[in-house]
């Protein structure tokens, strides 16, 4: 999973330290948790190994470059169970 | 043989938890119901605030967390454990004896409303909706739910007298009371004679220190319980009024065998004989089947089935698909298994009674197959996610505080991983079986002590029937979906 990170002025934000966490959509059960690594022009990449089908919620989670904390929704997945 | 002994109809001599040295001190202490109110009504203040100012995602929000994972997994390790200490602790009620010093209620529930109908389309209604519109996902959804819970019960109970709601209308309640049926502790009589020579009934209508003329200074069971003809834990919400009411100190918390009241055919106070209780049977018959088809609806199958039956119907919409697949499992299910239990019974046995008067007396044995399926669900969901209440308090102190007052959220923190439960899980499976079959050959050795294990084989076919589905969902692999926040 790729995500694209922008300040305000749309400008792309490097160096941030982010991690992707996908949680379920039924309380309790232990997320995915993954470091996101920068791909340069504010991309960060993650690999996501999801561990049960269901619903998940995706966040965007960790601090921006001037130490501001950021929590960001960033998709609903919905995860099939493979045939 | 003779009738089960009932707990409470001759002299207590089990152990009494009100005699022990801490844990007695602190239940007769007078404002130990109180203290866990409010330990309660906190907590529903949380989730009702952070459902609604919290984030819309379940996993991070206290509402959903601390309602769908601890409240519901705790009530059951409680009543297995001891006995219903969450209706002893129920907020709802302290904030309803607030409310009545400000208005008395003084009608007297309708007749007509008797019994548990009301309470039993009201728990039906409650797990078809939480299919419908996964409510185990919706934080804002779930704090509503908790302030309706709180708007009708004070409604009632700010109409009626006594514990109305709780009696009548509570879907939770006759939850409680029917897993408390096998509860390892009953409030019961210390001393028969000293209840013979009682003329006041002070456990039921209230202590008067000064005679009859006198304001009551404690009441009694709300519930109408009277204590020298109660039979088991049905209807007792562990309040201990009576233990306060009781004049000669002669009220116990005592240990029994958990679930021997199941067959008990005597007449019991506020209850009349079990057997001539068809909203009785009716609510058992949801509250064991209905625990499959709550876990089924987790599992990926369900989503086949549903697939296939909105084919079927040429694209019905999602409430009439489930409605069917609920009509299936809640309805037809009990029908033709426990209606052909006991057309069996009927027969091996030579029974002369009707198949639905034998369904009436045999159905309580399915209670503690049911008690055990609720468990292997609830337990799981606790069990696998007990410790995410931390980094959600964590995370909810943040959004309050602004700043990490506790630390950075451990969003890693979870709990046992759902394999490792699945043992557990087929443990209570097994174990509610034998217990049903056990109070199953308990009511046959009463019923038909000539013919017990003949009359008892129906049944043990029956509840080998609804264990196998049960573990057969068990095995299945989990889906969970729901609404989140993308609608």
């Amino acid at each position: 999973m790729t995500v694209t990170v922008r300040d305000a002025a749309g400008q792309p934000v490097d160096a941030a330290t982010l991690e992707i966490q996908a949680l379920m959509a039924h309380p309790g059960m232990a997320p995915v948790i993954e470091p996101a690594q920068g791909q340069g022009h504010g991309v960060y990449a993650a690999h996501l190994q999801f561990t049960m089908a269901g619903d998940w919620d995706v966040l965007v989670t960790g601090r921006l470059p001037d130490g501001r904390r950021v929590r960001q929704r960033a998709a609903h997945l919905s995860v099939h169970a493979a045939d | 043989m003779t009738t089960p002994p009932s707990t409470s109809h001759g002299t207590f001599q089990g152990t009494d938890v009100l005699r022990w040295p801490v844990v007695g001190l602190l239940l007769r202490w007078r404002h130990f119901r109180t203290a866990l109110q409010l330990v309660l009504l906190a907590v529903a203040v949380v989730i009702v605030v952070h459902g609604f100012i919290g984030p819309e995602i379940a996993s991070a929000n206290l509402a959903t967390v601390l309602t769908w994972v601890h409240y519901r997994g705790l009530l059951v390790v409680a009543l297995l454990a001891a006995g219903n200490l969450f209706c002893t602790g129920c907020p709802i009620i302290r904030v309803r004896d607030w409310a009545r010093r400000l208005h008395v209620p003084t009608r007297h529930w309708p007749k007509r409303l008797g019994g548990k109908w009301i309470a039993i389309v009201l728990f039906a209604a409650v797990l078809f909706t939480y299919e419908l519109f996964d409510l185990w996902s919706l934080p804002r959804g779930t704090a509503y739910l908790v302030i309706a819970y709180f708007v009708v019960a004070m409604g009632v109970d700010l109409l009626f007298t006594g514990a109305s709601f709780c009696k009548h209308v509570c879907p939770i309640g006759q939850f409680n009371f029917l897993t408390s049926t096998v509860s390892p502790l009953e409030v019961q009589v210390r001393s028969a004679d000293t209840c013979r020579s009682c003329h006041t009934a002070d456990c039921v209508s209230g202590h008067r220190p000064g005679g009859r003329s006198t304001p009551i200074v404690q009441r009694g069971c709300e519930l109408g319980l009277f204590l020298p003809a109660k039979v088991g834990n049905l209807d007792c919400t562990f309040c201990l009024d009576c233990v306060q009411a009781c004049p000669h100190d002669n009220v116990a918390l005592g240990t029994r065998a958990p679930g021997v009241e199941l067959a008990d055919a005597n007449r019991r106070s506020a209850i009349g004989r079990l057997a001539d209780r068809p909203d009785l049977v009716v609510l058992v018959l949801l509250f064991v089947f209905g625990a499959v088809m709550n876990a089924f609806g987790m599992i990926t199958p369900v989503y086949r089935v549903e697939q296939w039956l909105t084919t079927m119907t040429g694209g019905a919409p999602e409430a009439v698909v489930l409605g069917i697949l609920f009509v299936a499992v809640i309805v037809i299910a009990p029908i033709v298994v426990v209606g052909g239990a006991a057309v069996a019974t009927r027969i091996v046995s030579a029974d002369a009674r009707s198949p639905w008067r034998i369904t009436a007396r045999y159905v309580y044995a399915l209670v503690p197959l049911g008690v055990c399926l609720w468990t292997a669900h609830y337990a799981f969901h606790l069990l696998t996610g007990a410790l995410t209440v931390v980094p959600v308090t964590q995370s909810a102190v943040i959004d309050l505080m602004g700043w990490p007052m506790f630390g950075e959220p451990l969003w890693r923190w979870a709990g046992m991983r759902p394999g490792k439960v699945f043992p557990i899980q087929l443990g209570f499976a097994i174990f509610g079986a034998v217990g049903s079959i056990g109070v199953a050959h308990l009511i046959s050795l009463h019923d038909h002590p000539k013919r017990a294990v003949r009359a008892t084989m129906p049944w043990a076919i029956a509840i080998a029937i609804i264990t196998v589905a049960a573990i057969w969902v068990l095995f299945q692999p989990m889906e969970m979906r729901g609404v989140g926040f993308g609608g």
